[in-house]
């Protein structure tokens, strides 16, 4: 389907640039992996740097090609990462539900995206591993996050659920509070699975659907360089108005 | 193999002859390469305490050397090249490599330099690999060997046992690393360094647990505390390194690389503990791999902490990898240096060396490359050193693969191009028949590469390429300038944006304030319309009131005289009437006083007539009577 895309349809084609972060180990280069290869590989090997793959979807207007930036996880990374996600159109924020710092990691790089990155950014919280939660009983109390970074913390939501089996359940992330935090911050949500594959295409087709028409102008990087114009004449707009003001002040 | 290495250390004399080459058999000849120097330096031993510094004896030395020959059939292909490669250049110079070990490669680079790098740049042979490794970086010691053993059982129930001695043996062994020092540099001046080398970092680790050990007045539930807190990081680390084993690490396929998976966690551990500022980052784990490939883990740690503090490695893990930034810019520079077409095409779409060559930097080859080629990578890092020779490895596959980037024009063909298949061009299309063997590509065990690589030639392109030193320095000078420029800017940028904030903020006030007085100025200006509408109203009943009480005005005067006029005329008919009243009033006065007199005179008359009428009758009245 990837490759017939340009050929077969005489669709509009655009590209997306889109970054994948979160904290090591939850799956980002597995979840790209099942977009563009469809494949599963266990104990895959750890992203160094990052890696660039570049994946086409179909939507019913338009196709979008998807350059995608898969970055390494690890903390020692971070310095590398605003090279990624610099004009990116699109960030997949990947944590792993059974693994509460993994979730607190990604809020904290929803916020990075939200101060550094591009003002219109399509964000996608994306909570991975969901096979292994698969005979999942409702969201239950789950395990606090202990390093409490002042973000929202994973709620030890007593009496919900009232399961007393908490043990059992691997998942530490309820969907509950994945949602209710990605709503908040107006971002897409989905939980996903690079093993099964459950999901994998439907977070991209949403992220697709999600980025607005004017941001996609033609093939590589067009669009990046909009967004960054329509933020420019914002900023001479600002300073317009500004000085405006100040001859009203002045007055 | 054991077995081997005894028969062929029969043939002894023969190797020294240089007769070695013409053996088919490789690993044969290993056990032999092996055997030679070991048996000749029990002569030599006094005049290199260097090697065998603080053991003074072989012993310490044996086992690791024995133990490669045992292992290296499973070392399925690279491993066993250093050797098929040297076939090329010629018989491998085992007096040279014997003189190498004992002397030192700093005296051998004294007395025939040109020798020396060409037995480098050939291959070191695969047998004494890790023996010459450590001799390159002058890492073998044994103080840091006990560091070692003891970082590595740190939270193990090994640790409580040793925890008593450990100050002491510490102690010792230091005092005695010292003297070895010393007598080293007595004996060689240019090896002084790894006693400074060393001496910083494993002299903060000593000291920091030292005062943990030595301090017992601290209170016993901080302590507890302290320890709790100690051992969860610890089993966080182990955790994190855990993760990073095994498939998820370099080399995997081999079947040797199972066996030394505990290994791997030891020196990825013990670095970690050794150096908590760097820690453990991904990178590590495929770098220590081909070290423990040639030698036992605590040898593999050492060469690690030199390879971190002497090779510069350090640098491009601890925070912010400046190290690795440092070394992008100077293969971007490098490469716009020597193939400026390529650095353009790659420049023109998007594909930076921070994409592919992150990976390569890191890891230093050991990602993706094949053991063959890493192996002689590692090769010519530890004799030239580690910037120098990454960014010539780095410049020369490009160069080489130039033709083929240069063909493609999809970015993510690129970027899969330069991480994955660069090193095929150095695939063996035609491997001589003792090159398969080397490579173990009948027979010998584990998985292997398919292919055959070049890897003298990969060498061979690497050193001819002439990067300077000056231009080292010149492209370092250019990045930290370009460091602090950008520091600057973003300095700058945060200044800005704050102080777009509070401009934003005040604009907003302003704006807010505008709208009110816009707010306010329309209604006053519809009330002045409204005002001016009414005005012109007012103005219009004004003008009509006015010409009415013009016409008014005129009505009144007109009036007046009018009145005037008729009253003046009535009175004057009422005057003249007056007049006639009264002219008609006298006449009638008159009359009346006519009338009185009249009636006057008619009573005068009346009265005469009565006095008269009554005087006749009388006399009638008398004469009748008479």
């Amino acid at each position: 389907m990837a490759d017939t895309g340009a050929a077969s349809a005489p669709k509009p084609s655009s590209s997306v640039k889109l970054v994948l972060l979160g904290e090591a180990a939850v799956g980002k280069s597995s979840l790209v992996m099942r977009f563009v290869n469809n494949d599963f590989q266990e104990n895959k090997e750890p992203t160094i740097g990052a890696a660039f793959l570049t994946q086409k979807i179909s939507l019913s207007t338009r196709t979008i090609k998807f350059e995608i930036w898969d970055t390494a996880g690890q903390e020692r990374f971070a310095s590398l990462a605003p090279m990624y996600y610099r004009n990116a159109q699109a960030a997949l924020v990947v944590y792993d539900i059974t693994k509460p710092s993994s979730f607190t990691k990604a809020q904290h790089w929803v916020s990075e995206l939200q101060r550094q990155a591009s003002p219109n950014i399509v964000i996608a919280v994306v909570g991975n591993k969901a096979d292994l939660a698969s005979n999942d009983p409702p969201p239950s109390t789950s395990a606090p996050i202990s390093d409490g970074d002042g973000i929202v913390a994973v709620p030890t939501d007593g009496g919900e659920g009232e399961l007393e089996d908490e043990e059992e359940t691997i998942r530490k992330v309820p969907v509950r509070t994945a949602k209710a935090y990605a709503d908040e911050e107006k971002a897409l949500f989905f939980e996903t699975s690079a093993k099964t594959g459950h999901n994998v295409a439907e977070v991209f087709t949403a992220i697709a659907n999600q980025i607005p028409e004017t941001a996609l102008k033609g093939p590589r990087g067009a669009g990046g360089a909009q967004t960054q114009r329509t933020e420019e004449r914002g900023r001479v707009d600002l300073g317009v108005r500004e000085s405006g003001a100040k001859e009203g002040c002045a007055c | 193999m054991r077995e081997e290495a005894g028969i062929d250390s029969e043939a002894l004399g023969g190797t020294e002859n240089g007769a070695l080459a013409g053996l088919i058999g490789r690993s044969a000849s290993v056990g032999l390469g092996i055997g030679g120097p070991m048996s000749v330096s029990d002569d030599k031993e006094e005049g290199a305490p260097h090697m065998a510094r603080g053991a003074s004896s072989p012993g310490p030395m044996s086992p690791s050397l024995g133990r490669q020959t045992t292992i290296n059939p499973n070392l399925a292909p690279g491993t066993v090249s250093g050797i098929a490669a040297s076939e090329s250049a010629g018989p491998v110079d085992w007096d040279l490599w014997q003189s190498v070990v004992y002397e030192g490669p700093a005296a051998v680079a004294r007395t025939s330099p040109e020798e020396l790098n060409q037995a480098i740049a050939s291959g070191i042979p695969q047998a004494i690999r890790g023996v010459v490794w450590q001799v390159l970086a002058q890492s073998k010691n044994e103080e840091l060997e006990g560091v070692y053993k003891e970082l590595v059982v740190r939270g193990t129930a090994k640790e409580q046992s040793k925890y008593n001695i450990k100050p002491i043996s510490r102690h010792e062994s230091s005092s005695h690393f010292g003297g070895a020092t010393k007598e080293k540099e007595s004996i060689k001046s240019s090896a002084s360094s790894i006693h400074s080398d060393y001496s910083t970092p494993a002299t903060t680790a000593t000291n920091g647990t030292t005062n943990a050990a030595n301090s017992p007045p601290l209170d016993a539930a901080e302590r507890a505390k302290k320890a709790r807190e100690d051992s969860a990081a610890l089993a966080k680390l182990e955790k994190v390194i855990k993760r990073d084993l095994g498939a998820r690490t370099s080399y995997s396929k081999y079947v040797m690389a199972a066996g030394l998976q505990d290994g791997l966690f030891g020196v990825c551990k013990a670095y970690a503990l050794f150096d908590q500022e760097v820690g453990y980052a991904q990178g590590m784990n495929f770098i220590a791999m081909p070290l423990l490939f040639n030698m036992p883990e605590e040898e593999a740690f050492c060469l690690m902490v030199r390879l971190m503090n002497k090779y510069g490695l350090r640098e491009m893990f601890i925070q912010d990898m400046p190290g690795l930034h440092l070394h992008l810019y100077q293969f971007e520079r490098l490469l716009e240096e020597f193939d400026p077409a390529l650095y353009c095409h790659l420049h023109r779409r998007g594909v930076s060396p921070q994409l592919y060559a992150t990976q390569w930097f890191l890891t230093l080859f050991a990602y993706r490359f094949p053991l063959q080629l890493v192996l002689r990578i590692y090769d010519l890092i530890l004799s030239e050193g580690l910037e120098g020779a990454i960014l010539k490895f780095g410049i020369v596959l490009m160069q080489k693969n130039a033709q083929t980037l240069l063909g493609m024009k999809d970015m993510a063909a690129l970027t899969t191009f330069l991480k994955e298949r660069l090193f095929d061009v150095y695939i063996d299309k035609a491997p001589s028949a003792s090159s398969i063997l080397d490579s173990g590509f009948f027979g010998s065990a584990g998985g292997v590469d398919k292919e055959v690589y070049r890897a003298d030639m990969l060498v061979q392109d690497a050193c001819a390429i002439k990067i300077t030193p000056e231009m080292l320095k010149a492209y370092t000078a250019e990045w930290k300038e370009k460091q602090r420029l950008e520091k600057e800017r973003e300095i700058e940028l945060d200044s800005l944006k704050q102080l777009v904030t509070s401009l934003t903020q005040k604009v907003r006030t302003l704006e807010e304030r505008a709208e009110k007085s816009d707010t306010e100025h329309v209604q006053l200006a519809s009330e002045l319309v409204k005002i001016k509408v009414e005005n012109e109203n007012l103005s219009d009943d004004n003008e009509a009131l006015k010409s009415k009480v013009e016409e008014m005005q005129k009505i009144v005067d007109t009036q007046a005289e009018e009145v005037h006029a008729r009253l003046q005329g009535e009175m004057e008919t009422v005057m003249t009437r007056n007049i006639e009243v009264h002219n008609e009033n006298r006449a009638l006065e008159e009359q009346l006083q006519d009338m009185e007199r009249v009636l006057v005179e008619t009573k005068l008359q009346y009265a005469q007539v009565s006095d008269m009428i009554s005087a006749g009758l009388n006399s009638q009245y008398a004469i009748e009577m008479d």
